[in-house]
């Protein structure tokens, strides 16, 4: 399916789904003219207008040529599937990450991070990768904890020990 | 007079010179990355800017942008890879200087165009940013909503790519900044009982999320080459006088076409050393050695982005409204210690002003012996391999996004704006619309709202400002004539296909 045409959709599902949160948004007695909904529901009208109209342009432009020979829609992948794949797994990762950080604590978290991120991207696992790992969440942990002094959480080995 | 005694006062009594020196070196590592662009290298830093001093905090920013414009001269030479978009006219004659064996003399080259260009760029900062902030003394909140529409409109307009993925761009920025508080009746908006949320959608940590996370997140989606790496033996060679005399012409010409299109909001690095590259051969002497390894070739783009980057300064200073990324990420900056940008600032705490100025012309300074003790390095970071480098970048994004309020939830948001930042890297959207919809949709909004609270709801407040109008139909101007323009382009598309099937 044409990527432009796809921007389009989304953008008017995008525009649907604030318009339905934006009637949720309460009404204050010290309103003024506008109100706190009023910017809200301008917004969500223009990009469902907008969306809309790309996707009457994208249309047109794709009925108006063969397939084969529309201009090309923009965007930085040439194989959607494997990209989107691809980026999918590393944000499952990342939720992964941020989902263990306090439990298991910045070091031990941050370490995990660094060697899956290497072990998802086809870094060979040896020795060398598990090094590579833990002495770059020593050195971010010397960066932020000692240096910084930021307080970063120290997981559920403290209780433990 | 006052200012340079100022200046030269906080040059011993604030930490001017060391940040403008660090900030340089870190922009001249995060250009060197290939696929790192110097708004994604500033936006690593400014987790670390909360603490320090405002004048600390902008200066290193500010060097970064600097250090990051030469950097991405370093892999464009050497391995053929742009380290920056603005850096790719550079790639042109300086690879083939390399394959020449002349990698030394093409990176001296690029280091004093960059120079020449810096200083050129920083003049013009100092002298033209004063006036222009004057000028936007005599703003009333209608002029400011009407500033808000132009900024957004003209940056839509001559983004990249369609101008319906601008506008939706845009209108995704100004939705996430009506999350919050409502800068009127204080209801809150999309905020579902998250305490964290009564504040809004901290501009930050979206910044940060779209352009380095959303950059790792393409990086690692995209299958690596294997692109032939250099040798780890180029010396730095500064030019010499024969060189030089060679060069001054493209020197000069890349740096007044810097400033001509930093001057032009949205041109930016990219067109402005394209731009010096075709110029620089139409006066050259010796034309036909362009694309052959042509010293001039390497000088006129470098000194056009480096000059670009320094006059794009200019509109944030003044108005507050940055015109591109890097200054975006500026910005953040500045909000990040509760300052606005703009005429107020200049004229309540002009001392910030001058320490940035006086930052920039020590960055500028530092430029060539920082370019020099760490091209090693520099050299050595060009070739780590891609996967190390995005799992350390995004260790370090996450790391610093948590160290600013000590939040999951923040690190949450950050993932969800990297997921954002890729969804528009996918679609070939632009992504300076959104964050400026996010930076001024809060100024926009309040603005809009105020007017009509002091015309009692009467929307003809905004036809009794001139200034307002003007910006207002100059507006509408620039979105008009970008339509036009694409219908155009479509049109001469189809009759180029018909014409030649």
């Amino acid at each position: 399916m044409d990527r432009d045409l796809v921007c389009g959709l989304i953008g008017t599902a995008i525009a649907l789904v604030y318009l339905k949160a934006a009637a949720d948004i309460p009404t204050s007695g010290l309103g003024d003219t506008v109100g706190a909904a009023g910017v809200p529901h301008l917004l969500g009208y223009l990009l469902a207008a907008v969306s809309l109209l790309f996707v009457v342009q994208r249309l047109v432009v794709l009925r108006s040529v063969r397939a084969a020979a529309a201009p090309k829609s923009g965007g930085v992948f040439d194989d959607p599937v494997p990209a989107f794949a691809s980026a999918a797994g590393t944000v499952l990762i990342c939720a992964f990450f941020i989902f263990l950080f306090e439990p298991l604590g910045y070091l031990l978290s941050v370490g995990i991070l660094i060697f899956s991120l290497c072990l998802y991207q086809r870094v060979p696992l040896n020795p060398r990768l598990l090094a590579i790992a833990a002495g770059g969440a020593f050195a971010l942990w010397f960066l932020f904890a000692i240096l910084l002094a930021v307080r970063m959480p120290a997981g559920v080995w403290v209780e433990l020990f | 007079m006052d200012a340079i005694l100022t200046s030269i006062d906080m040059l011993g009594t604030t930490l001017i010179v060391p940040m403008a020196i660090l900030g340089m070196t870190w922009g001249i590592f995060g250009g060197a990355l290939p696929g790192i662009s110097p708004s994604i290298t500033m936006a690593l830093l400014l987790p670390f800017t909360y603490t320090m001093e405002p004048v600390s905090a902008i200066v290193l920013l500010a060097s970064t942008y600097v250090g990051a414009e030469y950097g991405g001269s370093i892999p464009a030479i050497l391995i053929r890879t742009p380290g920056t978009n603005a850096s790719a006219a550079t790639m042109i004659d300086g690879y083939e200087m390399k394959k020449q064996g002349k990698a030394g003399e093409a990176l001296g080259i690029s280091l004093q165009a960059s120079s020449v260009g810096n200083v050129v760029g920083i003049l013009c900062i100092i002298l033209l940013t004063g006036p222009l902030s004057q000028l936007a003394l005599a703003f009333r909140p209608t002029s400011y909503f009407a500033l808000g529409i132009l900024g957004l409109s003209v940056i839509v307009s001559v983004s990249e790519g369609s101008i319906f993925k601008g506008l939706i761009a845009a209108l995704i920025g100004l939705m996430i900044a009506t999350i919050g508080t409502d800068p009127v009746t204080g209801v809150g908006r999309f905020t579902y009982g998250q305490a964290d949320l009564l504040t809004g959608v901290p501009i930050i940590l979206v910044m940060v999320g779209l352009f380095a996370v959303g950059e790792v997140l393409e990086q690692i989606a995209t299958k690596d080459d294997g692109t032939a790496r250099t040798d780890l033996a180029t010396r730095l060679k500064w030019p010499s006088w024969a060189v030089q005399k060679k060069t001054w012409r493209a020197n000069l010409i890349g740096s007044a076409i810097g400033v001509f299109c930093g001057i032009m909001p949205g041109a930016g690095g990219t067109v402005a050393s394209f731009m010096a590259y075709s110029e620089a051969r139409r006066f050259s002497k010796t034309p036909e050695e362009f694309g052959k390894g042509s010293a001039e070739a390497v000088a006129a783009p470098e000194a056009a982005n480096n000059a670009d980057a320094g006059v794009g300064l200019i509109p944030l200073l003044s108005f507050g409204i940055p015109a591109s990324n890097s200054t975006a990420v500026l910005l953040g900056g500045f909000l990040i210690h509760g300052l606005n940008p703009g005429p107020v600032l200049f004229s309540k705490d002009p001392t910030l002003l001058y320490g940035l100025f006086t930052g920039l012309l020590v960055a500028s300074a530092a430029l060539i012996p920082v370019a020099y003790l760490t091209l090693s390095s520099s050299i050595w970071l060009v070739n780590r391999p891609k996967p190390l480098l995005m799992a350390f970048i995004a260790a370090l994004v996450f790391s610093g996004a948590y160290s600013i309020n000590n939040s999951v939830f923040d690190l949450g948001l950050v993932l969800a704006a990297g997921v954002l930042g890729f969804g528009m890297r996918f679609f070939g959207m632009p992504m300076l619309p959104t964050i400026l919809g996010l930076v001024l949709g809060y100024m926009i909004e309040a603005n809009y709202r105020r007017s009509l609270v002091i015309s009692g709801g009467d929307n003809a407040i905004f036809l009794e400002d001139p200034i307002a109008v003007g910006f207002l139909v100059l507006a509408a101007l620039f979105l008009i004539g970008s339509l036009f323009r694409e219908l155009r382009d479509r049109r001469r598309q189809r009759i180029e296909r018909e014409v030649l099937p």
